[in-house]
């Protein structure tokens, strides 16, 4: 069996998640360069499959720029950098896992569709719940005929007050004009679950929706900006007291490694560097001040 | 201790049910007159409560063309027989238990509304769910603020396939304009326990839904109109086989007397009589060809001053219960409303309780989860005006709720959003939760 030859491009948490899984499946697969402007992560992936440092690159632009060295490009680059990267991918001929969303508008989502169908390189997008044992199973039990025609689907993404704090209101997805609507940038894959359970297409739909909790006037009296600013009168109850959730969770490794991008030194980050976040980042802002604009229900 | 004298008109599944839990508090309540149209109904309320042939009426304008006999009437007739005798009742000075829905147009309902209130009478609608123990305990725990201000709600309401059938495509809520739509008839329950839960005004309603599966397009290939005609090629598998239903199960007593008599008590009804009955009522229709037009599933969205949103499912496709989750801004709860327990998270101690419904378990008894003798016992001190309980929708509140349901129908039907202050003004009506 030939491994295919792969180029990560965006090394964060879901392009090392894919290495890492690629890893285990040398036979099949083998990851050849790295494009992340943080070094370290490069190295983490240069360190799985022992390419050369060449190979690893600050730009994404600097692989394209070269001759098609791989077979398959795996973007995972913030939903803001899918576009540009998976057009060029597509150009030179790379077969591409994308992650979702593909991108941030429809026209970039169809653009990325039409080239790829053009250039007749395949495209498959992120939509990992269909891989899941679970849905898998799900969706066998449907096309067994176990329930007959489907006739409602109610599915509820509970999205986890702690997750929610850290992604949507402190995190990468706070902000819909950087990433997209919560309806992509999380229910991509509750919507492609629907679509793919019921078999059909969809011919109406309607949302309601807002920012309704996690805004400036439901701040408790007299919180601070940050918590580690001190003095929050809630902190001992407040659920989403950033020093409890990432500084006193040692636990919390992968938590802790995230909000120290760029600050963390070693592979494990010390408090001091956690404390430095906080201090400095949008993880250790207020939930209530915290600047973020995607909706919370 | 006074005791409250009552008079039943339309003795069926409903009116049967509300003097027959009265008539475990002979202390509070004494039933004198009875209505209907049915033999065997009157007869199986005199007999209960002892009462006079005389007062033993056939319909309606009858016991309402009596002076007052009674403080209060219980109106249970059928969903297209409310709002005359709501009305001439209110208008002889009656206070009212009046089964849901309260009438069959949101003109209607605001009509009774408005009448009962000029005339300083009492109407509390049988929104039966507020005293079941289950949603009580929902209820406690956010007034209790455990989960906070509540931020969604998922309702799920599963008919049942068989309930469905039943009711809504061989029964007496199968036809819209006969009873009301599916909204209305059934999740009238449902959108009241939702405002109940919420606490705030709805300002925007949207909904899907359609009846997609009980055509006559789905017919099997070869199915007579009736089970009862033979031949038909899925017979032995078809869940919906009236004949499996109600003439091979003969423990389905209270199903069988229904269908023979219109009556589901102290009868039963011979093989001889169900066969008729699936020979010659909608009973026996293949649910196919049964020319029913309610939906057979339906979403609702909902939009709450403030920002809360709710969603409800209604569906036939199922084996039955109803699904309560409630996202709040400190926690959640969720369970199915035939559980022992509800589940509770909260964020602060990030702890998972279970919260058990009632104390002894044993004493949840009677229809809609034990809803149906709570409302019993709740009324009493309701007209006594010595009512401390929170969980009573007095008639301005119940119309209300079911002005949401009337706008989700134009919603559906138009395929927009409603806006319910806009709604609501149509109708002299104030968008406010009391």
């Amino acid at each position: 069996m030939k491994p295919i030859s792969v180029v990560i491009i965006g090394a964060g948490n879901r392009g090392e998640v894919y290495a890492t899984h690629m890893a285990k499946l040398r036979e099949q697969f083998q990851v050849v360069a790295v494009a992340d402007p943080d070094p370290a992560r490069c190295e983490n992936i240069r360190r799985l499959f022992g390419f050369s440092e060449d190979a690893c690159y600050q730009d994404w632009r600097d692989i394209m720029a070269q001759p098609k060295m791989a077979d398959l490009v795996v973007i995972a680059t913030v939903d803001n950098m899918h576009y540009a990267p998976a057009l060029q991918a597509i150009e030179k001929g790379y077969d591409l896992l994308l992650e979702k969303p593909v991108a941030q508008t429809v026209q970039e989502c169809v653009d990325i569709a039409l080239e790829a169908q053009k250039k007749g390189v395949r495209v498959l997008v992120a939509h990992v719940l269909r891989y899941t044992p679970f849905f898998g199973k799900v969706k066998k039990l449907l096309m067994d005929g176990a329930v007959g025609e489907v006739m409602s689907i109610a599915q509820v993404e509970a999205i986890g007050n702690d997750h929610y704090g850290h992604a949507y209101v402190r995190g990468n997805w706070h902000n819909e004009q950087e990433s997209t609507p919560i309806l992509l940038a999380k229910c991509c894959h509750d919507l492609d679950m629907i679509q793919w359970l019921l078999g059909k297409p969809c011919r109406r739909v309607q949302s309601f929706g807002s920012l309704t909790h996690f805004v400036k006037e439901n701040a408790p009296a007299g919180a601070p900006k940050r918590c580690a600013d001190g003095g929050c009168p809630v902190s001992d109850t407040c659920p989403y007291n950033c020093l409890d959730f990432y500084y006193a969770k040692q636990g919390h490794v992968v938590l802790r490694k995230k909000i120290t991008g760029g600050i963390a030194k070693g592979s494990i980050p010390t408090d001091e560097e956690v404390m430095q976040a906080l201090k400095t980042t949008d993880f250790g802002l207020c939930v209530y001040q915290a600047n973020n604009n995607v909706p919370d229900h | 201790m006074k005791k409250i004298r009552a008079i039943v008109i339309g003795a069926g599944g409903r009116g049967f049910a509300y003097v027959y839990y009265m008539s475990f508090l002979r202390d509070k309540y004494q039933v004198v007159a009875v209505a209907d149209p049915s033999e065997p109904q009157r007869r199986s309320v005199q007999e209960m409560w002892g009462f006079s042939e005389e007062n033993c009426f056939h319909d309606w304008q009858e016991i309402l063309s009596k002076p007052k006999m009674a403080d209060v009437a219980i109106i249970a007739t059928l969903d297209d027989m409310h709002r005359e005798p709501a009305l001439a009742a209110i208008e002889k000075g009656y206070d009212i238990l009046l089964e849901k829905p309260v009438a069959q147009t949101a003109q209607e309902c605001v009509d009774i509304a408005l009448a009962a209130e000029k005339k300083g009478v009492k109407v509390l609608v049988c929104h039966v769910l507020r005293y079941a123990p289950f949603f009580v305990r929902v209820k406690e725990l956010l007034r209790s603020g455990i989960i906070g201000k509540p931020m969604t709600i998922n309702m799920v309401e599963a008919v049942g396939d068989n309930h469905y059938s039943r009711s809504y495509i061989r029964g007496k809520w199968h036809s819209e304009k006969e009873s009301t739509p599916m909204l209305l008839a059934k999740c009238c329950h449902d959108l009241d326990c939702i405002q109940w839960f919420m606490d705030q005004p709805c300002e925007k309603v949207q909904s899907f839904g359609e009846l997609t599966y009980f055509r006559e397009e789905n017919a099997p290939e070869g199915a007579p109109v009736r089970c009862a005609d033979g031949g038909c090629p899925v017979g032995d598998t078809c869940p919906y086989d009236c004949m499996k239903i109600y003439y091979n199960d003969k423990t389905k007593v209270a199903w069988r007397n229904q269908i023979t008599r219109g009556s589901t008590k102290d009868y039963d009804a011979t093989d001889e009589e169900v066969m008729h009955a699936l020979k010659t009522t909608d009973y026996g229709l293949c649910v196919f060809h049964a020319n029913n037009d309610v939906v057979d599933h339906q979403t609702v969205n909902m939009y709450f001053r403030g920002g809360a949103t709710a969603t409800l499912t209604m569906n036939a496709f199922n084996k039955g219960g109803r699904y309560v989750r409630i996202y709040g801004t400190k926690g959640e709860l969720h369970a199915y409303a035939s559980a022992d327990e509800i589940e509770v998270y909260t964020f602060a101690d990030e702890k998972t309780q279970k919260i058990p419904v009632k104390a002894t378990i044993e004493s949840i008894e009677g229809g809609h989860g034990g809803g149906d003798r709570g409302i019993v016992e709740e009324l009493y001190d309701y007209l006594n005006g010595t009512y401390t309980g929170f969980q009573a929708a007095d008639i301005m509140t119940s119309v209300k709720n079911h002005l949401i349901g009337f706008a989700a129908e134009e919603a559906r039907r138009s395929d927009t959003v409603v806006d319910l202050n806009e709604f609501f003004k149509q109708y002299n009506m104030k968008n406010e939760y009391i």
